[in-house]
Protein backbone atom coordinates (compact mmCIF):
# COMPACT_ATOMS: atom_id res chain seq x y z
CA UNK A 1 0.00 0.00 0.00
CA UNK A 2 2.75 2.39 0.94
CA UNK A 3 6.33 2.29 -0.17
CA UNK A 4 8.78 5.15 0.03
CA UNK A 5 11.15 4.96 -2.90
CA UNK A 6 14.77 4.73 -1.79
CA UNK A 7 15.69 7.81 -3.80
CA UNK A 8 12.90 9.79 -2.20
CA UNK A 9 14.03 8.56 1.24
CA UNK A 10 17.54 9.68 0.43
CA UNK A 11 16.42 13.18 -0.60
CA UNK A 12 14.20 13.58 2.46
CA UNK A 13 17.08 12.55 4.73
CA UNK A 14 19.31 15.00 2.87
CA UNK A 15 16.84 17.84 3.49
CA UNK A 16 16.55 16.89 7.16
CA UNK A 17 20.34 16.74 7.58
CA UNK A 18 20.70 20.08 5.81
CA UNK A 19 18.14 21.66 8.14
CA UNK A 20 19.76 20.18 11.23
CA UNK A 21 23.06 21.59 9.99
CA UNK A 22 21.43 24.98 9.43
CA UNK A 23 20.02 25.04 12.96
CA UNK A 24 23.42 24.12 14.40
CA UNK A 25 25.07 26.82 12.27
CA UNK A 26 22.56 29.41 13.51
CA UNK A 27 23.19 28.28 17.08
CA UNK A 28 26.94 28.68 16.64
CA UNK A 29 26.43 32.14 15.12
CA UNK A 30 24.06 32.96 18.03
CA UNK A 31 21.31 33.85 15.59
CA UNK A 32 18.84 31.49 17.23
CA UNK A 33 18.30 30.71 20.93
CA UNK A 34 18.72 27.16 22.20
CA UNK A 35 15.09 27.28 23.37
CA UNK A 36 13.76 27.90 19.85
CA UNK A 37 16.25 25.63 18.12
CA UNK A 38 14.99 22.71 20.23
CA UNK A 39 11.55 22.84 18.61
CA UNK A 40 13.07 22.54 15.15
CA UNK A 41 15.60 19.90 16.14
CA UNK A 42 12.88 17.73 17.74
CA UNK A 43 10.67 18.16 14.68
CA UNK A 44 13.51 17.24 12.31
CA UNK A 45 14.52 14.18 14.32
CA UNK A 46 10.88 13.09 14.40
CA UNK A 47 10.64 13.57 10.62
CA UNK A 48 13.83 11.51 10.18
CA UNK A 49 12.35 8.67 12.24
CA UNK A 50 9.22 8.68 10.09
CA UNK A 51 11.22 8.67 6.86
CA UNK A 52 13.51 5.86 7.98
CA UNK A 53 11.01 3.67 9.79
CA UNK A 54 8.08 2.61 7.61
CA UNK A 55 6.64 0.58 10.49
CA UNK A 56 6.48 3.63 12.73
CA UNK A 57 4.57 5.62 10.12
CA UNK A 58 2.13 2.76 9.60
CA UNK A 59 1.70 2.47 13.36
CA UNK A 60 0.88 6.18 13.57
CA UNK A 61 -1.54 5.85 10.63
CA UNK A 62 -3.32 3.03 12.42
CA UNK A 63 -3.29 4.98 15.70
CA UNK A 64 -5.03 8.07 14.34
CA UNK A 65 -7.37 6.03 12.17
CA UNK A 66 -6.23 7.43 8.82
CA UNK A 67 -6.49 5.40 5.65
CA UNK A 68 -3.25 6.50 4.02
CA UNK A 69 0.15 7.29 5.53
CA UNK A 70 0.08 10.50 3.47
CA UNK A 71 -2.93 11.65 5.53
CA UNK A 72 -0.93 10.99 8.71
CA UNK A 73 1.86 13.19 7.39
CA UNK A 74 -0.66 15.94 6.58
CA UNK A 75 -2.19 15.68 10.09
CA UNK A 76 1.22 15.87 11.71
CA UNK A 77 2.15 18.81 9.51
CA UNK A 78 -1.01 20.70 10.51
CA UNK A 79 -0.53 19.89 14.18
CA UNK A 80 3.07 21.05 14.12
CA UNK A 81 2.25 24.27 12.24
CA UNK A 82 -0.55 25.02 14.70
CA UNK A 83 1.72 24.38 17.68
CA UNK A 84 4.51 26.55 16.29
CA UNK A 85 2.12 29.41 15.49
CA UNK A 86 0.60 29.39 18.98
CA UNK A 87 4.03 29.08 20.56
CA UNK A 88 5.38 32.07 18.67
CA UNK A 89 2.20 34.10 19.23
CA UNK A 90 2.76 33.60 22.94
CA UNK A 91 6.38 34.62 22.62
CA UNK A 92 5.46 37.74 20.63
CA UNK A 93 2.84 38.69 23.22
CA UNK A 94 5.35 38.29 26.04
CA UNK A 95 7.90 40.35 24.13
CA UNK A 96 5.29 43.04 23.42
CA UNK A 97 4.50 43.30 27.12
CA UNK A 98 8.18 43.52 27.96
CA UNK A 99 8.68 46.18 25.30
CA UNK A 100 5.72 48.14 26.66
CA UNK A 101 7.19 48.10 30.16
CA UNK A 102 10.58 49.13 28.82
CA UNK A 103 9.17 52.04 26.82
CA UNK A 104 7.08 53.19 29.76
CA UNK A 105 10.10 52.98 32.02
CA UNK A 106 12.20 54.95 29.53
CA UNK A 107 9.50 57.61 29.38
CA UNK A 108 9.63 57.99 33.17
CA UNK A 109 13.43 58.11 33.19
CA UNK A 110 13.45 60.74 30.45
CA UNK A 111 11.04 62.93 32.41
CA UNK A 112 13.10 62.49 35.56
CA UNK A 113 16.27 63.40 33.70
CA UNK A 114 14.67 66.55 32.33
CA UNK A 115 13.46 67.54 35.78
CA UNK A 116 16.98 67.08 37.19
CA UNK A 117 18.49 69.08 34.32
CA UNK A 118 15.95 71.85 34.82
CA UNK A 119 16.66 71.93 38.53
CA UNK A 120 20.39 72.14 37.89
CA UNK A 121 19.82 74.86 35.32
CA UNK A 122 17.69 76.87 37.76
CA UNK A 123 20.36 76.60 40.41
CA UNK A 124 23.24 77.44 38.09
CA UNK A 125 22.09 78.97 34.77
CA UNK A 126 25.68 79.29 33.48
CA UNK A 127 25.93 75.48 33.18
CA UNK A 128 22.80 75.04 31.10
CA UNK A 129 23.05 72.55 28.27
CA UNK A 130 20.12 72.85 25.96
CA UNK A 131 21.54 70.41 23.45
CA UNK A 132 21.32 67.44 25.78
CA UNK A 133 18.36 65.09 25.43
CA UNK B 1 -13.21 22.00 52.94
CA UNK B 2 -15.83 24.59 52.11
CA UNK B 3 -15.79 27.79 54.10
CA UNK B 4 -18.38 30.53 53.79
CA UNK B 5 -16.76 33.79 52.76
CA UNK B 6 -18.58 37.10 52.90
CA UNK B 7 -18.97 39.29 49.81
CA UNK B 8 -16.60 41.81 51.36
CA UNK B 9 -14.06 39.05 51.93
CA UNK B 10 -14.32 37.93 48.32
CA UNK B 11 -13.79 41.48 47.09
CA UNK B 12 -10.76 41.89 49.34
CA UNK B 13 -9.18 38.69 48.07
CA UNK B 14 -10.00 39.49 44.44
CA UNK B 15 -8.40 42.88 44.73
CA UNK B 16 -5.36 41.42 46.42
CA UNK B 17 -5.06 38.82 43.68
CA UNK B 18 -5.35 41.40 40.92
CA UNK B 19 -2.90 43.73 42.54
CA UNK B 20 -0.41 41.01 43.39
CA UNK B 21 3.13 41.98 42.53
CA UNK B 22 2.76 45.62 43.38
CA UNK B 23 5.70 46.99 45.30
CA UNK B 24 3.55 48.34 48.10
CA UNK B 25 2.21 44.89 49.01
CA UNK B 26 1.49 45.80 52.58
CA UNK B 27 -0.97 48.43 51.41
CA UNK B 28 -3.41 45.92 50.07
CA UNK B 29 -4.48 44.35 53.32
CA UNK B 30 -7.65 46.35 53.34
CA UNK B 31 -8.79 47.74 49.98
CA UNK B 32 -10.84 50.40 51.74
CA UNK B 33 -7.66 51.95 53.03
CA UNK B 34 -5.82 51.91 49.72
CA UNK B 35 -6.32 55.59 48.93
CA UNK B 36 -5.47 56.73 52.43
CA UNK B 37 -2.47 54.46 52.67
CA UNK B 38 -1.14 55.50 49.28
CA UNK B 39 -1.41 59.14 50.26
CA UNK B 40 0.36 58.53 53.53
CA UNK B 41 3.04 56.46 51.85
CA UNK B 42 3.88 58.85 49.06
CA UNK B 43 2.99 61.96 50.98
CA UNK B 44 1.73 65.28 49.74
CA UNK B 45 4.22 67.29 47.78
CA UNK B 46 4.21 71.00 48.29
CA UNK B 47 2.55 72.84 45.46
CA UNK B 48 1.14 69.70 43.90
CA UNK B 49 -2.52 69.83 43.01
CA UNK B 50 -5.22 67.28 43.86
CA UNK B 51 -6.25 66.45 40.31
CA UNK B 52 -4.18 65.09 37.46
CA UNK B 53 -5.54 65.22 33.94
CA UNK B 54 -3.94 62.62 31.68
CA UNK B 55 -4.06 63.44 27.98
CA UNK B 56 -2.91 60.54 25.78
CA UNK B 57 -1.94 61.73 22.31
CA UNK B 58 -0.66 60.37 19.04
CA UNK B 59 0.14 62.80 16.22
CA UNK B 60 -1.92 65.65 17.63
CA UNK B 61 0.41 68.57 16.94
CA UNK B 62 -2.50 70.60 15.56
CA UNK B 63 -4.87 70.03 18.48
CA UNK B 64 -2.84 69.59 21.63
CA UNK B 65 -2.15 73.25 22.45
CA UNK B 66 -5.83 74.12 22.23
CA UNK B 67 -6.66 71.23 24.55
CA UNK B 68 -4.02 72.33 27.06
CA UNK B 69 -5.17 75.97 26.85
CA UNK B 70 -8.73 74.86 27.62
CA UNK B 71 -7.58 72.80 30.58
CA UNK B 72 -5.56 75.70 32.01
CA UNK B 73 -8.48 78.07 31.51
CA UNK B 74 -11.23 75.82 32.85
CA UNK B 75 -9.57 73.55 35.41
CA UNK B 76 -6.84 75.68 36.96
CA UNK B 77 -6.86 73.52 40.09
CA UNK B 78 -5.56 70.53 38.13
CA UNK B 79 -2.14 69.36 37.05
CA UNK B 80 -1.97 67.84 33.60
CA UNK B 81 0.27 65.36 31.87
CA UNK B 82 0.40 64.64 28.17
CA UNK B 83 1.43 61.11 27.24
CA UNK B 84 2.83 61.20 23.73
CA UNK B 85 2.48 57.70 22.35
CA UNK B 86 5.42 57.89 19.97
CA UNK B 87 4.08 60.62 17.69
CA UNK B 88 5.76 60.95 14.33
CA UNK B 89 4.60 64.51 13.68
CA UNK B 90 5.67 67.64 15.58
CA UNK B 91 3.69 66.87 18.74
CA UNK B 92 6.78 66.39 20.88
CA UNK B 93 8.40 69.58 19.59
CA UNK B 94 5.22 71.53 20.32
CA UNK B 95 5.06 70.14 23.87
CA UNK B 96 8.74 70.88 24.42
CA UNK B 97 8.49 74.39 23.04
CA UNK B 98 5.55 75.32 25.28
CA UNK B 99 6.92 73.62 28.39
CA UNK B 100 4.00 71.23 28.64
CA UNK B 101 4.69 68.38 31.09
CA UNK B 102 4.80 65.18 29.09
CA UNK B 103 5.96 61.60 28.95
CA UNK B 104 7.19 60.29 25.62
CA UNK B 105 6.90 56.72 24.39
CA UNK B 106 9.86 55.88 22.18
CA UNK B 107 7.53 53.73 20.04
CA UNK B 108 3.80 53.71 19.41
CA UNK B 109 2.22 51.27 21.89
CA UNK B 110 -1.48 52.04 21.57
CA UNK B 111 -4.08 54.15 23.37
CA UNK B 112 -4.38 51.81 26.36
CA UNK B 113 -0.64 51.73 26.98
CA UNK B 114 -0.50 55.53 26.88
CA UNK B 115 -3.29 55.70 29.46
CA UNK B 116 -1.52 53.08 31.57
CA UNK B 117 1.69 55.14 31.54
CA UNK B 118 -0.30 58.15 32.73
CA UNK B 119 -1.97 56.08 35.45
CA UNK B 120 1.37 54.73 36.63
CA UNK B 121 2.65 58.29 36.90
CA UNK B 122 -0.48 59.44 38.73
CA UNK B 123 -0.33 56.57 41.22
CA UNK B 124 3.39 57.06 41.81
CA UNK B 125 2.71 60.71 42.65
CA UNK B 126 -0.35 59.87 44.73
CA UNK B 127 -2.92 62.07 43.01
CA UNK B 128 -6.30 61.43 44.69
CA UNK B 129 -8.31 62.29 41.56
CA UNK B 130 -7.22 61.30 38.07
CA UNK B 131 -8.97 62.24 34.88
CA UNK B 132 -8.62 61.07 31.30
CA UNK B 133 -9.19 63.40 28.38
CA UNK B 134 -8.59 62.88 24.69
CA UNK B 135 -5.97 65.02 23.02
CA UNK B 136 -8.05 65.72 19.92
CA UNK B 137 -10.28 68.40 21.41
CA UNK B 138 -13.43 66.24 21.55
CA UNK B 139 -13.88 66.71 25.27
CA UNK B 140 -14.83 69.97 26.97
CA UNK B 141 -12.67 70.53 30.02
CA UNK B 142 -15.55 72.61 31.44
CA UNK B 143 -17.42 69.37 32.06
CA UNK B 144 -14.65 67.99 34.23
CA UNK B 145 -15.37 69.82 37.48
CA UNK B 146 -19.03 68.73 37.69
CA UNK B 147 -17.81 65.16 37.06
CA UNK B 148 -15.25 65.38 39.87
CA UNK B 149 -17.80 66.97 42.21
CA UNK B 150 -20.28 64.20 41.51
CA UNK B 151 -17.64 61.56 42.05
CA UNK B 152 -16.68 62.99 45.42
CA UNK B 153 -20.29 63.60 46.47
CA UNK B 154 -21.48 60.09 45.63
CA UNK B 155 -18.22 58.43 46.66
CA UNK B 156 -17.76 56.86 43.22
CA UNK B 157 -14.71 55.00 41.97
CA UNK B 158 -15.15 55.82 38.30
CA UNK B 159 -17.28 58.33 36.51
CA UNK B 160 -17.71 58.21 32.74
CA UNK B 161 -18.63 61.16 30.58
CA UNK B 162 -21.24 59.70 28.27
CA UNK B 163 -21.94 60.97 24.76
CA UNK B 164 -25.20 59.16 24.38
CA UNK B 165 -27.17 59.99 27.49
CA UNK B 166 -28.24 63.20 25.81
CA UNK B 167 -28.16 61.81 22.34
CA UNK B 168 -30.51 64.40 20.92
CA UNK B 169 -28.24 67.21 22.11
CA UNK B 170 -24.92 65.79 21.09
CA UNK B 171 -23.20 67.05 17.99
CA UNK B 172 -20.94 64.04 18.01
CA UNK B 173 -21.42 62.04 14.87
CA UNK B 174 -20.41 58.39 14.69
CA UNK B 175 -20.36 56.27 11.52
CA UNK B 176 -23.23 53.77 11.50
CA UNK B 177 -21.17 50.53 11.81
CA UNK B 178 -19.30 51.97 14.78
CA UNK B 179 -22.53 53.22 16.33
CA UNK B 180 -24.03 49.74 16.02
CA UNK B 181 -20.95 48.26 17.67
CA UNK B 182 -21.19 50.78 20.51
CA UNK B 183 -24.87 49.96 21.07
CA UNK B 184 -24.12 46.23 21.01
CA UNK B 185 -21.37 46.47 23.61
CA UNK B 186 -23.33 48.87 25.81
CA UNK B 187 -26.16 46.29 25.87
CA UNK B 188 -23.69 43.49 26.71
CA UNK B 189 -22.04 45.59 29.44
CA UNK B 190 -25.43 46.62 30.87
CA UNK B 191 -26.62 43.01 31.04
CA UNK B 192 -23.41 41.68 32.57
CA UNK B 193 -23.09 44.40 35.18
CA UNK B 194 -26.79 44.95 35.84
CA UNK B 195 -26.18 48.67 35.42
CA UNK B 196 -27.22 50.97 32.59
CA UNK B 197 -24.12 51.75 30.56
CA UNK B 198 -24.67 53.72 27.38
CA UNK B 199 -21.18 54.72 26.34
CA UNK B 200 -18.58 52.01 26.80
CA UNK B 201 -15.92 53.64 24.65
CA UNK B 202 -15.79 57.10 26.16
CA UNK B 203 -12.27 58.31 26.83
CA UNK B 204 -13.60 61.03 29.15
CA UNK B 205 -13.32 59.45 32.59
CA UNK B 206 -12.46 60.33 36.16
CA UNK B 207 -11.04 57.80 38.64
CA UNK B 208 -10.09 57.89 42.25
CA UNK B 209 -6.66 56.70 43.35
CA UNK B 210 -7.97 53.27 44.38
CA UNK B 211 -9.29 52.59 40.88
CA UNK B 212 -6.16 54.00 39.23
CA UNK B 213 -3.98 51.77 41.43
CA UNK B 214 -5.81 48.73 40.09
CA UNK B 215 -6.02 49.89 36.47
CA UNK B 216 -2.34 50.84 36.17
CA UNK B 217 -1.64 47.13 36.66
CA UNK B 218 -4.21 45.60 34.34
CA UNK B 219 -4.98 48.21 31.68
CA UNK B 220 -4.93 46.61 28.21
CA UNK B 221 -2.74 48.15 25.51
CA UNK B 222 -5.25 48.40 22.71
CA UNK B 223 -8.69 49.92 23.19
CA UNK B 224 -9.79 49.27 26.75
CA UNK B 225 -13.47 50.01 26.80
CA UNK B 226 -16.30 47.73 27.84
CA UNK B 227 -14.07 45.12 29.45
CA UNK B 228 -12.67 47.57 32.02
CA UNK B 229 -16.13 48.88 32.93
CA UNK B 230 -17.42 45.30 33.25
CA UNK B 231 -14.43 44.24 35.37
CA UNK B 232 -14.77 47.21 37.72
CA UNK B 233 -18.49 46.61 38.13
CA UNK B 234 -18.01 42.90 38.79
CA UNK B 235 -15.44 43.80 41.45
CA UNK B 236 -18.05 46.05 43.09
CA UNK B 237 -16.35 49.32 42.19
CA UNK B 238 -18.91 52.11 42.08
CA UNK B 239 -19.20 53.44 38.55
CA UNK B 240 -21.60 55.93 37.02
CA UNK B 241 -22.18 57.71 33.75
CA UNK B 242 -23.10 61.35 33.42
CA UNK B 243 -24.08 63.12 30.22
CA UNK B 244 -21.44 65.29 28.58
CA UNK B 245 -21.25 67.10 25.30
CA UNK B 246 -18.59 66.03 22.87
CA UNK B 247 -17.69 67.35 19.47
CA UNK B 248 -16.13 65.51 16.56
CA UNK B 249 -12.47 66.25 15.92
CA UNK B 250 -11.76 69.06 13.46
CA UNK B 251 -8.08 68.44 12.72
CA UNK B 252 -5.90 65.35 12.56
CA UNK B 253 -6.66 61.66 12.24
CA UNK B 254 -8.54 59.36 14.60
CA UNK B 255 -6.58 56.58 16.34
CA UNK B 256 -9.24 54.13 15.14
CA UNK B 257 -8.28 53.19 11.60
CA UNK B 258 -10.55 51.32 9.18
CA UNK B 259 -8.63 48.08 9.71
CA UNK B 260 -8.87 48.41 13.48
CA UNK B 261 -12.58 49.09 13.34
CA UNK B 262 -13.00 45.77 11.50
CA UNK B 263 -11.36 43.58 14.10
CA UNK B 264 -12.24 45.73 17.11
CA UNK B 265 -15.66 44.09 17.85
CA UNK B 266 -14.10 40.62 17.82
CA UNK B 267 -11.25 41.72 20.03
CA UNK B 268 -13.64 43.35 22.46
CA UNK B 269 -15.80 40.23 22.53
CA UNK B 270 -12.82 38.01 23.38
CA UNK B 271 -11.61 40.50 26.02
CA UNK B 272 -15.03 40.49 27.71
CA UNK B 273 -15.07 36.69 27.70
CA UNK B 274 -11.61 36.61 29.28
CA UNK B 275 -12.68 39.10 31.97
CA UNK B 276 -15.77 37.01 32.78
CA UNK B 277 -13.80 33.76 32.97
CA UNK B 278 -11.12 35.41 35.14
CA UNK B 279 -13.66 36.80 37.58
CA UNK B 280 -15.56 33.49 37.62
CA UNK B 281 -12.39 31.49 38.37
CA UNK B 282 -11.26 33.95 41.01
CA UNK B 283 -14.64 33.90 42.74
CA UNK B 284 -14.73 30.09 42.55
CA UNK B 285 -11.21 29.82 43.99
CA UNK B 286 -12.06 32.17 46.82
CA UNK B 287 -15.25 30.26 47.64
CA UNK B 288 -13.39 26.96 47.80
CA UNK B 289 -10.50 28.05 50.01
Amino acid sequence: MFELVLRSQFFLILIIVFNIGLIIYLLLKEKINVEYSLIWLFALVFAAVIVVSKKFLLFLTHLIGAKLPASTLAYLGFAFTFFVLIYFSTKISILSNKLKKLIQHTAFLEKKQKEIEKKAEDQDPSHSNKDSL
Amino acid sequence: MRIRVSKKGILTLLLRHLMAGLEEKDLWENPKNISRNLLLRWGWRKGRKDILIIVPVFNEANNILEVIDNIIRNVSQADFLVVDDGSTDKTRKVLEKHNVPYLFHAANLGYGAAVQTGLKYAVSKGYPVISLMDGDGQHHSKELLPMIEKMKKENLDLIIGSRFMTFWKTVYSVPLPRKLGMIFFSIIASILTNTKIKDTSSGFQVFNLRTAALLQKIYPSDFPDAEIIILLNLLSFKTKEIPVKMIAREKGKSMITFFRSLYYPFMMFVSIMVVLIKVFILKHQVKNV
